[in-house]
């Protein structure tokens, strides 16, 4: 594997919502390069909508999304994808109605529209040695897929055209316990092949075992950076995600629970 | 029965090409195009004009009444549909309607309500084993099986074919994976025209040309795409043949006006049986 050269994503004052709110507020974060960074934090805190803004889907109201050095703010989500910016969305994050080879290859031949075919066969390879389950599963069609094999499809695709960095939101959400382990472990493979992460994730304390960094977002704006093995363990996490005083030795915070349940 | 097996699918084939074009535009676009009966008016007059007034043999006029009416659909689709940005169905559904009367008297006002028919030399039916083929049935069969071949590749086959059907299953995802959404509608407003223009040149063939041939097919056409399973263009193509051979049947024992009755019987039938449509096994809908 290798050979990706991974870049930073960093957020510098974004605000962005819908009608007349912002549900993103003035929020600065950073996902370093090489690194696996979990944005943590209560329903309705605003994370999928800051995944949205920081693809292209959602025009930012204010504020920067920069990737390594360059200012990917002002391009549309199909630049930003060609600029190296992998998003996988929460729902529909495959065309149910294609093929899973059909899907792999509309991840590559709209954003990397000059690509050869062995630059094509390339990644197609690079992705089915990510996620060997796909390669006996290229003719099914996609919603015939398990849950936990359409997410890897979904990761699949968006590896397509060779991101530097990759956007997942909540790609645990609705899968089994062990399709959650298999997803992480695919998260974790991606990662080493050198592309930065940044995802959404609720189910916390599978996802710290992967991460190097949990970022807390509440309310829409950004409350603190944690490296993810003393995440879990701070009072004052506790305390900000169900918004009230920490209980003390409450080893209860965790996203388990509320797996699968979060507004998109 | 075998003679009326025999006219069934070659009047189902014609069908199947209108009602592959409203499937098409449906799954893009999400809404069903009114307008499918005058595009196939308009694109029979196209080919009687090239054929009967300018003189050109109808193998010539066909496919150049194709082309005219595909890209009078893309005039159409952003003179009319795209300005009024909107996704609501109901809305491009009434706009349709509009454009079919704005087509279909355009047509009258140039050639009036006269019934007419394409300058095709006579010849004479094959025969075989007691079974009537005559020769116009025979072209329509033969195009009918040529453009669905097309179709068939396009989707399956295409960059643009697949970004059709990335769109219609998911417009948002398509948004994601880079689809230029306007190009992909501009070329299936074109497909779907070709296909109209090639039908309403077919139906013409087989019967007469006038005003009316698309809208007295419209309700057909409708039947034939949602018993295929709605947006699903190659169910479209079971959807044209099921319903042309039952109403080619139902002529056996009732008289030829329940014809149209006879296949919503089917219809409903099968959507009892079936709500998703015959092909929609394989269909996931958003």
């Amino acid at each position: 594997m290798g050979g990706i050269a991974g870049e930073s994503i960093r957020v510098r004052g974004v605000s962005a919502g819908y009608g007349a709110s912002d549900i993103v507020r003035a929020l600065t974060l950073e996902a370093p390069c090489g690194q696996i960074t979990a944005i943590a934090g209560p329903n309705g805190a605003g994370k999928s909508t800051l995944m949205k803004a920081v693809a292209g889907l959602l025009p930012l109201r204010s504020g920067k999304v920069l990737l390594g050095g360059r200012d990917v703010s002002v391009l549309d989500p199909t630049q930003r994808a060609a600029a190296g910016l992998g998003y996988v969305p929460q729902e529909h994050n495959v065309f149910r109605n294609l093929t899973v080879a059909e899907n792999l290859r509309v991840g590559f031949e709209f954003i990397r529209r000059t690509g050869r075919r062995t630059e094509f066969a390339a990644a197609r390879d690079r992705v089915l040695t990510l996620f060997p389950d796909l390669a006996s599963r290229l003719r099914a069609i996609a919603g015939s897929l398990s849950g936990g094999q359409r997410q890897m499809l979904a990761i699949g695709c968006a590896m397509m055209p060779g991101p530097m960095a990759l956007l997942l939101d909540e790609p645990s959400a609705g899968l089994s316990p062990r399709s959650v382990h298999d997803m992480f472990e695919a998260v974790r493979k991606v990662n080493e092949a050198g592309v930065t992460v940044l995802m959404i994730e609720q189910n916390l304390v599978e996802a710290v075992r992967i991460c190097d960094t949990v970022v807390l977002v509440v309310g829409g704006e950004a409350r603190g950076q944690w490296a993810a093995d003393a995440f879990l363990g701070d009072p004052q996490v506790h305390a900000l995600f169900l918004g009230q005083p920490g209980e003390a030795g409450g080893a209860t915070v965790h996203g388990g629970g509320v797996c699968g349940t979060s507004a998109a | 029965m075998a003679q009326a097996l025999l006219n069934g699918m070659v009047s189902g084939m014609l069908i199947a090409l209108a009602a592959i074009a409203l499937s098409l535009t449906y799954g893009v676009l999400n809404f069903p195009n009114f307008a499918i009966g005058a595009m196939i008016t308009t694109g029979a007059y196209l080919a009687y004009f090239l054929n009967a007034q300018l003189g050109l043999a109808l193998a010539v006029a066909a496919p150049l009444a194709a082309i005219g009416l595909a890209l009078i659909s893309v005039v159409v689709a952003h003179a009319v549909y795209r300005p009024l940005r909107t996704d609501d169905p109901i809305a491009l559904l009434l706009a349709s309607a509009g454009v079919t009367f704005v087509l279909e008297n355009a047509v009258r006002f140039i050639y009036g309500a006269e019934v007419r028919g394409f300058d095709q030399p006579v010849a004479r039916p094959l025969v075989w084993q007691g079974l009537r083929l005559n020769h116009e049935q025979l072209v329509d069969a033969a195009v009918a099986v040529a453009a669905m071949i097309a179709v068939a590749v396009i989707l399956k086959l295409t960059r643009l074919g697949r970004a059709m059907r990335a769109i219609s299953d998911s417009p948002a995802l398509a948004q994601v994976r880079g689809i230029d959404k306007g190009r992909t509608i501009d070329w299936t407003w074109a497909l779907a025209g070709a296909l109209a223009a090639l039908s309403g040149v077919l139906i013409g063939l087989d019967g007469t040309v006038e005003p009316l041939i698309g809208t007295n097919y419209l309700i057909t056409v409708f039947a034939a795409a949602i018993l295929g399973g709605i947006g699903n263009p190659l169910g479209a193509m079971a959807g044209g043949l099921v319903i042309g051979i039952v109403e080619e049947f139902s002529a056996l024992v009732l008289p030829t006006t329940y014809r149209q009755g006879a296949s919503f019987v089917v219809l409903v039938l099968v959507l009892f049986v079936r709500p998703q449509g015959l092909a929609g096994v394989a269909r996931f809908r958003r």
